[in-house]
């Protein structure tokens, strides 16, 4: 770290490191102590940039400061008003506009009456192309530098059943004779492990059997990750990155609005699209309509029509998890 | 006395402190409007479909625009046939047919008016309405396509369910759907494959 700091320095011969160095270039070019002493503020990130972009930078690095200050003081999202919900969007939104450039719209839209969603997959029609996998993490805004991924899509021998035996990093022609294709992800249970694990109820089950995270209530502890059965749930091991040009900026709160270091998060359904009557980017995307999403409550379903007509499965139906996500055959 | 009203208070207390689970909150019904629900059908030039024992389903109109057969095959004469290519598809050299073994031309299409479909079962099917044709004989997915558990859906999961007709997926020639590559993994990164 120290032979690092000398070689930033070596290159400016009135000071010893980068910060006192960019300090004093604001100093020269500003001619005040308090822009001095933002410039010196600004962190090291910005210590190599050029005075008079970090002039110009410094008033939006204040303002996401006072948003991240705002942020860590603000309450569960379950026990906002209204009004208080509106206001930690609006902040939200405006935080988007601000770290990334993006007019984000981020919806607040609760559970709609009469809706209990529920999903079933069809492994006989799956052909393995991944197209879900790929709308998923478009749609989701998920981490592009580790991926991360909600959904995993084992390739795996006909006839054996448990997933460990199943092949998700495959990249040859699909569907190969002899294989069949099974994806996972989170299976919203209505008996979730995760949220009893969670020590802050950071996680809980929405009236319309959307198992979701609130990031900002999230600390990190991972228990959800270790309580759930079928390994859906995510980790943000970095600050997530993705360009700017990339961002969905249809947005949720409790979904795919954009996480930061240290948060866990999950498949929510697409929330931002079910609620509002569209159908999950993964089942939009789907070549084959192996995958079938609805409302468990409504017998005019597809998914009631399936539920009651064809052979589903669950897995892991021996934990008591009830996870609303079935498999069926043909 | 005083003993009592103590426990009691602390009870109260305790049963207050207990119970956190927040009431749930929730929005607007969902509707669709009949406008949005005419706007989806006219956007897919859709049709309905109606089946006894079936949910209301409207078949979407076909992307590619289908050939006028009329123009060389006249209603009531025989079609021009030249017996030295296979099945005699001199103006459809590019169809191959891969159908239950030995299908050909006139399997499917009437002879005096290829528009039409014949089947085994006598239904009225043209190209717009195919999936009677295919379904009869397979029933099995012709059942499960009224049903929800075949086939494509194109709106939502609320309102209007238009879905696609067999030949939308299928190449009716050539049924069987063929191999495709994957989409490319995003790449790993040496900590997270740790992990596993």
């Amino acid at each position: 770290m120290k032979d690092d700091s000398k070689k930033k320095g070596a290159g400016c011969n009135s000071c010893n490191s980068s910060e006192n160095c960019f300090a004093d270039m604001a100093l020269k070019k500003k001619g005040s102590r308090r822009g001095a002493l933002a410039a010196l503020f600004g962190g090291a990130a910005t210590a190599a940039a050029s005075s008079a972009i970090a002039a110009a930078s410094t008033e939006d690095e204040k303002e996401l400061k006072r948003i991240k200050r705002d942020e860590i003081f603000q309450k569960y999202y379950r026990t906002m008003t209204e009004e208080e919900r509106a206001k930690t969007i609006a902040r939200f939104e405006r935080k988007s506009k601000v770290q990334y450039g993006v007019d984000a719209h981020i919806d607040g839209t609760h559970a709609r009456p009469n809706t209990l969603f529920g999903y079933a997959f069809n492994i006989s029609k799956c052909e393995g192309s991944r197209k879900c996998v790929d709308a998923c993490v478009t749609e989701n805004n998920q981490d592009r530098t580790s991926g991360m991924q909600y959904i995993k899509l084992f390739e795996m021998e006909d006839g054996i059943g448990s997933v460990h035996g199943g092949d998700t990093e495959y990249s040859h022609e699909v569907p190969v004779e002899g294989k069949y294709y099974l994806g996972t992800q989170c299976f919203h249970c209505e008996n979730p492990p995760c949220t009893k694990a969670c020590p802050t109820g950071a996680t809980w089950s929405e009236p319309d059997g959307i198992v979701v995270v609130d990031y900002n209530w999230c600390i990190g502890c991972r228990y959800c990750e270790a309580a759930c059965p079928y390994f859906a749930r995510r980790f943000n091991w970095k600050e997530p990155e993705v360009p700017s040009d990339e961002i969905n900026p249809y947005q949720h709160y409790l979904g795919n609005r954009m996480r930061s270091k240290g948060v866990m998060e999950k498949c929510t359904f697409c929330i931002q699209r079910t609620r509002q009557g569209k159908q999950p980017a993964c089942a939009e995307a789907c070549p084959t309509g192996a995958r079938v999403f609805g409302n468990l409550l409504d017998p005019d379903s597809e998914i009631r029509w399936i539920l009651e007509n064809k052979k589903v499965f669950r897995l892991k139906e021996d934990l008591g998890t009830e996870p609303k996500f079935w498999y069926f055959t043909d | 006395m005083l003993k009592n009203n103590f426990i009691l208070l602390v009870g109260a207390l305790l049963f207050a402190g207990c119970s956190k689970e927040p009431d749930p909150t929730y929005s607007e019904p969902l509707e669709q409007e009949d406008y949005d629900r005419q706007q989806l059908i006219d956007d897919h030039r859709a049709q309905p479909v109606t089946v006894e024992g079936y949910a209301d389903v409207y078949v979407a109109a076909l992307d590619t625009e289908t050939k006028n057969c009329a123009r060389c095959h006249k209603s009531g004469e025989q079609p021009y046939r030249d017996d030295s290519l296979p099945y005699g598809q001199d103006a459809h050299w590019d169809v191959a047919i891969h159908h239950a073994g030995d299908m050909e031309c006139f399997s499917c299409h009437k002879k005096e008016d290829p528009n039409q479909l014949v089947s085994v079962v006598d239904k009225n099917a043209t190209l717009e309405t195919a999936y009677l044709h295919c379904g009869s004989c397979h029933k099995d997915q012709f059942a499960s396509w009224l049903g929800g558990a075949h086939g494509k859906r194109l709106t939502g999961w609320k309102g209007v369910r238009i879905v696609k007709n067999c030949t939308g997926c299928h190449n009716p020639h050539a049924p069987a759907r063929g191999t495709t590559l994957p989409v490319a993994q995003p790449t790993i990164t040496p900590e997270r494959a740790k992990r596993h």
